[in-house]
């Protein structure tokens, strides 16, 4: 029973950390421009497979590392350029979040069929972080597990940090609660776009990345962690970030429980069956603010 | 000016004629998909474009239709032309049960969870392999017969008067509750929820009633599109679909009915001919995407504006613009 | 005297509705101006065109000398330009201590952040108190303090103050006035419109009737005996009440 407990709460870690990734980026986009990015998985894919490009062209020798630390700052230049396209062009539209919910679905399409056309469909694998597995007790987790469950927190907490204490950070933060106010003190506010965009897919790249150590890449790897994302969302409430990364983890822990309890098949019904609930008697998610500020 | 009804006359009488011309099973192929996706993009209008309803699991009352008669037939041998219906009911209940939670949502988490509805119905298809062949799919599903007719052995003759009777069938029932007290109504609350509201216009009510309507077609639709191919598959409800058919909507003009069912003819032709080539078919997706943007961009109004210019007489009726976030 | 803002012939609007029709008007370096007038006849328009906020069809803005006409919001900040605008509520899930640290976001307000954040906290010791309590939760009159306190985080060369203490009662009417006066009398230009003509009065040392879009009227306050009394012949003379 023990072993049984800590494999799920291993798996559990696992999966909340993945997601806290992917939803911090929807959550901030969200709050920053008010726009749901359905593209955010597709960056989760587009992140591995550009790692995979650059671990491919620099060569076996080279920490694969180096590859993902060049991929980031792919992605960063990846969601700017999507913002830049895709979103800019319909800010001031009176039907802006409709609108851009159909381009970011365009977008979708566009990237993860550019993925199938550039890198085909057959799988792919990038090189962990650092291979094999550690067994400690009941513990037995591979060392990328190990690299995702600690470098998601050190990342969020990073995110923290900057929102909360740089001049950057409260600039994104004001230009999501009141762009005239944003503009009258000097803040660029299209470039705080750019800026939350940009960092955005990093962070989904990145999730992209670390769990393409684990798991077989696909053009189609994106889908379910959206949909997760989308779920985390939905329980945190869309507006904060904080709530995202709070129910990021409960999902990851609620999921790694029903597989074991329900099975994998059932476990998808399960969690949308939950959110309805949540959605039912607390629209404004489990741990989002009465009064959320838009839409 | 062209005189509208009789331009409508016309193009009926054409559609009628046509596979008596156009000999090739492959044209009358064609047309099938055409008649049947206008016949979802239509439906899909109805509550994105005309009520407002920020409804983007359109695609999964389809994929309901697609396994109701892929499982129904295969595995309870029900007749292939009972499924029909039935598939409609089916996707209607499932209308019912995604509107139920979304209804006294705002507008983002309706698109959430309309989305993440459209996303289960692909996990539990891909899962539950025993009922749904999961990614393999449906097989040897039963074509419709008449007695000892076979439809599949006229040359698509048979499933091509029978697309267009339902496509006719069911567009014209929507444009009838496009134009009805109902539809006006729902145009009403979509363009100023607040007096709508003040008004005392009960919005749930007409929400729901427009998502159920709005699916029964898009259910019957998915039946006869599996009977057609013969084939149940997951594709149906993924992305590439649903941008297939909101490239459809979008291009004929959102909020006109008409317009995105006429639209719908155009884009399968387009996308079919670059179906040929089997390379392509990642950049067919790609292109529709692009075409999606260009076309928000560019002619936010659709087809039905451009035609709105020309058949002055209706332009009050038809060009109506995406409508706005409540 | 060295002319610190100049506007010539500024036509500005929404859409197509033109608020702005013409207006011309100059500010010394060493006085404060006062802008009165009915509502709706352009002061808000004309201090949103100056800040960049609504791009002018025609006319012109010089700042210092330098043509900032149609320069984005952001620019206009840099160069010290600074519009603390009517009613703002600036960022309501952010505290007071952060909503002040952002003021000082242009890059010359930067290496004068510490001694702004003194200076404005010896202006509004409330604010001080308030300093992590979240924006949305203060009262009207804290609020308009802070607003303040954010222009003046940005190193103003020019504070341009819409309506600064409208809604509040008298009590703190008169507070944030004194502090206002305390603000032009360390040696920073204001550009103020409000409908208290006598604040008007003790502060500045002209006032421009804007009326339908165009100064209608110069006033120069002190050089004459032109007292409350005139300027309310003036303004109801011109409305025609």
């Amino acid at each position: 029973m023990a072993d049984i407990i800590v494999s799920i709460l291993v798996s559990g870690l696992v999966l909340g950390s993945l997601y806290a990734l992917m939803a911090s980026g929807l959550s901030m986009v969200w709050t920053t421009l008010g726009i749901f990015n359905f593209a955010h998985g597709v960056s989760m894919t587009v992140g591995a497979y550009v790692a995979y490009e650059i671990a491919q062209r620099l060569g076996p020798d080279l920490w694969v590392g180096y590859s993902i630390l060049l991929a980031l700052v792919v992605m960063a230049a990846v969601g700017a350029a999507f913002e830049y396209l895709l979103i800019r062009p319909f800010y001031g539209r009176d039907d802006m979040v409709l609108v851009t919910i159909m381009t970011t679905l365009a977008g979708l399409t566009f990237l993860e069929n550019g993925v199938l056309t550039i890198w085909g469909p057959r799988l792919k694998q990038l090189e962990p972080l650092i291979p094999g597995n550690i067994s400690y007790g009941l513990v037995n987790i591979s060392r990328q597990e190990l690299i995702i469950v600690l470098v998601a927190p050190v990342i969020l907490l990073a995110l923290f940090l900057v929102l909360n204490h740089t001049q950057i950070g409260r600039a994104i933060r004001a230009v999501g609660q009141n762009q005239k106010s944003a503009q009258l003190i000097g803040i660029p506010v299209t470039r705080m776009f750019l800026v939350s965009f940009g960092l955005a897919a990093a962070l989904a790249g990145l999730a992209g990345m670390l769990l393409a150590g684990v798991r077989l890449m696909t053009p189609t790897m994106g889908a379910d962690p959206l949909m997760k994302a989308l779920i985390v969302v939905i329980f945190g409430g869309l507006g904060s970030i904080g709530g995202s990364i709070g129910a990021a983890y409960v999902i990851g822990f609620l999921e790694a429980i029903l597989i074991f309890t329900v099975g994998i098949y059932w476990t998808p019904s399960m969690l949308f069956l939950l959110m309805v609930l949540v959605l039912l008697f607390r629209p404004q998610g489990l741990f989002g603010a009465k009064n959320p500020s838009s839409l | 000016m062209i005189n509208r009804p009789l331009a409508i006359a016309a193009a009926l009488l054409l559609l009628l004629l046509l596979p008596l011309v156009l000999q090739g099973p492959y044209i009358r192929h064609l047309f099938i998909l055409a008649f049947l996706f206008a016949i979802v993009a239509a439906s899909w209008d109805l509550t994105l474009g005309l009520t407002g309803l920020f409804n983007f699991g359109h695609i999964a009352f389809f994929g309901l239709g697609v396994y109701t008669a892929g499982i129904l037939t295969t595995q309870a041998g029900v007749d292939p032309w009972l499924v029909i219906p039935i598939a409609g009911i089916v996707a209607a209940l499932a209308a019912f049960v995604v509107a139920a939670p979304t209804l006294r949502l705002r507008g983002i988490y309706v698109v959430l969870v309309t989305f993440a509805f459209s996303q289960l119905c692909l996990q539990v298809v891909m899962s539950q392999g025993d009922l749904t062949g999961g990614a393999g799919g449906i097989v040897r599903v039963p074509s419709l017969r008449i007695s000892d007719y076979n439809f599949a052995r006229d040359q698509r003759l048979g499933y091509y008067y029978v697309s267009l009777v339902l496509s006719l069938a069911c567009i014209a029932a929507l444009v009838a509750i496009a134009r009805s007290p109902l539809g006006k109504t729902a145009r009403a609350v979509r363009d100023n929820p607040e007096y709508a509201a003040a008004r005392g216009i009960d919005q749930m009510r007409i929400r729901l009633t427009m998502l159920v309507i709005s699916a029964i077609p898009t259910g019957i639709a998915g039946a006869l599109y599996c009977i057609y191919f013969r084939v149940a598959a997951p594709e149906v409800f993924s992305f590439s679909t649903s941008t297939l058919i909101l490239t459809m909507l979008l291009v004929g003009g959102a909020g006109s009915i008409v317009g995105p069912a006429v639209a719908a003819v155009g884009i399968v032709m387009i996308s079919e001919y670059l179906e040929q080539f089997p390379d392509l078919k990642a950049t067919k997706h790609m292109l529709l995407a692009v075409g999606i943007i260009l076309v928000l961009r560019f002619f936010p109004g659709g087809l039905a504006q451009i035609s709105a210019n020309l058949f002055a007489r209706s332009a009050k009726t038809v060009g109506a613009t995406p409508e706005r976030a409540p | 005297m060295h002319t610190l803002l100049e506007v010539e012939g500024l036509t500005a609007g929404y859409g197509d509705h033109q608020v702005l029709n013409g207006l011309s008007f100059t500010m010394g370096e060493d006085e404060n101006i006062g802008l009165f007038g009915p509502n709706g006849h352009g002061k808000t328009t004309l201090f949103e065109t100056i800040s960049g906020l609504i791009k002018p069809a025609s006319g012109k803005v010089s700042f210092d000398g330098r043509d900032i006409t149609g320069r984005s919001p952001r620019d206009i900040v840099e160069i010290g330009l600074i519009h603390v605008s009517q009613g703002n509520r600036l960022f309501s899930d952010m505290m007071v201590g952060e909503v002040l640290a952002l003021g000082a976001y242009p890059r010359r307000a930067r290496a004068r952040m510490r001694q702004n954040l003194d200076m404005v906290e010896a202006l509004f010791p409330r604010l001080a108190e308030r300093r992590r309590q979240k924006c949305g939760t203060l009262s009207g009159g804290e609020r308009q303090m802070l607003n303040l306190a954010v222009g003046l985080m940005a190193c103003p060369r020019l504070l341009i103050l819409d309506e600064p203490t409208l809604g509040l009662s008298p009590r703190l009417k008169d507070e944030l006035a004194a502090a206002i006066a305390r603000i032009a009398e360390g040696g920073m230009p204001l550009l103020v419109v409000e409908q208290d003509i006598d604040f008007l009065l003790r502060l500045t040392s002209r006032l421009y009737l804007v009326n339908h879009g165009v100064v209608a009227r110069t006033i120069e306050v002190g050089s004459d005996s032109f007292g409350h009394a005139d300027v309310m012949k003036e303004y109801f003379g011109m409305t025609g009440h």
